[in-house]
């Protein structure tokens, strides 16, 4: 039971090139912004990727250390990824994303705060976006690397503080123009979420991913700064 | 870049829209059926019409029926400065020959604090447009009821209206959060996603269980 759409936010920036095209204007040729974008995720690229976190890491401490008050927007992490949205290839990377939310989880029979999850948000060419990482588990820091299943039921793994301690994550894209907007939860099973780094504040790492559909896959890396904390309590 | 063709789409849809199965604007529930445990949908979503009663024994039972209430209470403040956030109704029901998780989410909207009657817009859940205290976004999730939890279904609607019909409960010594299992939520959604899909849900939940974030940062 696909749900068909009965209007693709992703195509809806090329339904306007085929509007003209198919109008008395004739041939004519669109570019994409997309065009214009690179996934920054490979080694080949490391250090524009490293120079953007930089960018970004400063950006985050002023606002963070000085308040709202101070100079710019701040900045709540760096994200690349390409794949296929709505049957439609997308590629971008946003340098300055508006806003990491993170999520701590207080769970009755741990000793610490956990890492609940990890919600960020920000402008792709021609959509915003939010990306949401649920039940991810483990220490606010973590030493050495995570390797986590997408699982839509990870959200409800009874008890709780078996929730934080499995490998399993959930995964939410959600995407919107404006006008309205679509949300995509990971498929089970397909891709994964790899951490890099979780480092209380600042958490790095690639994931591969379906949303909704096989064929909407996509895959990137990220690395985010909290820009908002907030701790969950679990009985 | 993204309106001229929408606009284009939303005039055809109103020319057309005669001619087209619009969703069953006639369909019951029109009003909210009382303070008794219940769930009413009608309508049709994603190409489907909904016709989904539970029974007055399923709509009690907290493993078929409940609802969930989210707060958040600022940093460095009393729990009494914070607010509910979200409100989950969830429920198991059959469609189609299909056991399903039924999970409406009405978000951003401190429906603890208002009135019976009271009714609020539901409007696109849009991050980038800051919400009216009259306004709420309505989520609606459909989940295969096994164990693949598979996600049938995930939209956030367009438009529409909740009249609230009851919010029960005494909130505990923080003067914020009722207690699981204590309370109850009823009201009324009327709602769209397109102009083919358009929902009506009466029901009256009681709450099972609370989610509480406090914002350190």
């Amino acid at each position: 039971m696909t749900p068909p759409r009965r209007f693709s936010l992703v195509a809806a920036a090329s339904g306007l090139a085929t509007l003209l095209a198919t109008g008395c204007i004739g041939d004519f040729d669109f570019p994409s912004a997309y065009d214009s974008e690179r996934l920054l995720c490979g080694a080949d690229q490391a250090a524009e990727w490293q120079a953007a976190v930089k960018r970004c890491e400063k950006a985050w401490l002023l606002f963070t250390q000085v308040g709202p008050g101070s100079k710019g927007s701040g900045c709540g992490g760096v994200v690349s990824l390409r794949g296929t949205l709505q049957g439609k290839p997308v590629v971008f990377t946003d340098s300055q994303l508006r806003g990491t939310t993170l999520r701590r989880a207080s769970v009755s029979g741990s000793t610490g705060l956990l890492l609940g999850g990890l919600e960020f948000s920000g402008t792709s060419p021609y959509f915003l976006f939010g990306l949401r990482f649920d039940a991810m588990g483990g220490l606010q820091v973590e030493p050495g690397v995570r390797d986590l299943k997408w699982s839509v039921g990870a959200n409800s793994v009874e008890p709780p503080l078996a929730r934080f301690q499995d490998d399993l994550v959930y995964g939410e894209l959600r995407i919107e123009n404006g006008r309205e907007s679509a949300s995509f939860p990971v498929l089970n099973d397909v891709g994964s979420l790899h951490i890099d780094l979780q480092g209380g504040k600042e958490i790095a790492g690639t994931f591969d991913a379906a949303f909704k559909s096989p064929s909407d896959r996509v895959a990137g890396c990220f690395h985010v700064f909290a820009s908002e904390i907030r701790s969950v309590f679990y009985q | 870049m993204l309106v001229q063709p929408r606009q284009a789409g939303v005039v055809l849809l109103v020319l057309f829209g005669a001619a087209c199965d619009t969703g069953d604007l006639t369909a019951e529930p029109r009003t909210w059926q009382g303070s008794e445990p219940h769930l009413v949908v009608r309508g049709t979503l994603n190409q489907e019409k909904l016709d989904v009663t539970l029974t007055p024994a399923d709509a009690s039972d907290l493993t078929v029926f409940w609802c969930e209430r989210q707060y958040e209470v600022p940093r460095m403040s009393d729990a009494v400065n914070g607010r509910l956030t979200q409100l989950g109704i969830k429920a198991r029901v059959w469609v189609g020959g299909q056991k399903r998780r039924l999970e409406i989410a009405l978000q951003r909207n401190d429906l603890q604090r208002r009135a019976p009657g009271d009714t609020v817009a539901i409007v696109p859940r849009l991050s980038s447009k800051p919400l009216l205290a009259s306004e709420v976004w309505l989520q609606w999730n459909w989940f295969l009821d096994d164990a693949s939890d598979t996600v049938l279904y995930s939209e956030a609607a367009q438009v529409g209206l909740f009249r609230l019909g009851e919010f029960t409960g005494t909130p505990g010594l923080d003067g914020l959060v009722i207690p699981p299992q204590e309370g109850a939520v009823g009201g009324l959604i009327d709602v769209r996603w397109t102009e083919l899909d358009a929902v009506r849900v009466s029901f009256t939940a009681r709450c099972a269980t609370n989610s509480v974030e406090k914002i350190d940062l």
